[in-house]
């Protein structure tokens, strides 16, 4: 299957450079390249490697098992996916006016997910390549390197 | 002057079929982990760039198989590791994703990506760079031996940290009570 997303005419005369995993995301994935002999490139692909099926296997569970069930997509936004559920499961159970604690409740906790993970992705994740730069030392280049370097 | 410092223990972390929620227990250990790199380097990790795991002491696996390429990265890992431990219950016994063990590998695929409500012109994905999904999720102690089980879903960071600061100090790792759960 082609898409048009593949944009090299011809890959296999092609260089492939791969960064498996990357490392600079919250989750799995792998980005490949493809350059021809002068280095240009032809083609990136951005791959996410993760099935697991939560669509199927999710389905005739008891549906108040379903919110804590989605949490586990992933440990870093699981508060998006149970609210996810929980909205379904609103229109499920009729719900479609929430109380304004449960409305303030909900919005509460997205607001302490968003910021756990944007701290998470700044500071673990990204600064090591803004304050060292991208072609540092990878030995160095992480969050314990930057709490030497810059506490 | 300071005394002469042990060679620091190499630690390398990875996720395979998990949610990247017992990484997120592990970085509550918070400001511990200070103390933590006093005694111990990351080899690789969600936390380093390092892509391969190199000779290490110690090696925490989070996720179970649910790909070829997991397996290969477990293989990688017990190869290089010392001491290997399984965190959560995903890399225990499957966990979540092991939900999709009494179904057909094919009926799922089809459902999700064919056939579901919504979609339109929905294919299976076969592109040769993905890995090939395992027909059923393993847990990691199926292939390989692993030394040392933290159970939970996840874990806490105090589990976590107990059983990395028994092991930093020589001690056989025990977590006890209130450390030990399952959900
Ligand atoms: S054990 Fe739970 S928290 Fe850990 S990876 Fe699996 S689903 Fe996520």
């Amino acid at each position: 299957m082609s898409f048009a997303l593949e944009t090299a005419a011809h890959p296999e005369n092609l260089r492939r450079v791969a960064i498996d995993p990357v490392s600079r995301v919250e989750g799995h994935g792998k980005v490949t390249i493809l350059l021809d002999d002068k280095n240009k490139v032809h083609q990136v692909r951005l791959h996410i490697v993760e099935f697991r099926g939560f669509e199927k296997f999710i389905q005739g569970r008891p549906y108040w098992e379903v919110p804590v069930m989605v949490q586990r997509l992933c440990g870093i936004c699981p508060v998006s996916h149970h609210l996810a559920a929980s909205k379904a499961l609103d229109a499920i159970v009729g719900a479609h006016h929430l109380t304004p604690t449960a409305e303030k409740m909900r919005r509460l906790m997205h607001y302490g997910q968003i910021l756990q993970s944007h701290a998470l992705h700044f500071f673990h994740l990204c600064s090591p390549d803004l304050l060292f730069g991208f072609d540092s030392d990878v030995s160095k280049r992480n969050i314990v390197g930057i709490a030497e370097k810059h506490p | 002057m300071e005394a002469a410092t042990k060679p620091k223990l190499r630690v390398a972390t990875t996720s395979l079929a998990g949610c990247f929620g017992c990484h997120m227990s592990f970085l509550d250990i918070d400001e511990r982990l200070f103390d933590l790199v006093k005694l111990v380097e990351f080899d690789r990790s969600p936390l380093t760039d390092i892509k391969h795991c190199g000779p290490c002491d110690i090696g925490i696996i989070e996720g179970g198989l649910c790909n070829a390429e997991n397996v290969h990265v477990l293989r990688e890992f017990r190869a290089n590791c010392k001491t290997l431990i399984a965190i959560g219950a995903c890399a225990v016994n499957g966990g979540l994703p092991a939900q999709r063990n009494h179904l057909s590998l094919a009926s799922i695929l089809e459902e999700v990506y064919h056939a579901q409500h919504g979609l339109v012109d929905g294919f299976i994905p076969n592109d040769p760079e993905l890995p090939l999904p395992l027909d059923k999720v393993h847990p990691i102690h199926e292939v390989v031996k692993v030394d040392y089980f933290i159970p939970g879903c996840p874990p806490s960071g105090d589990a976590i940290w107990k059983v990395l600061t028994d092991l930093l100090a020589g001690r056989e790792p025990e977590l006890g009570h209130g450390l030990i759960h399952y959900d």
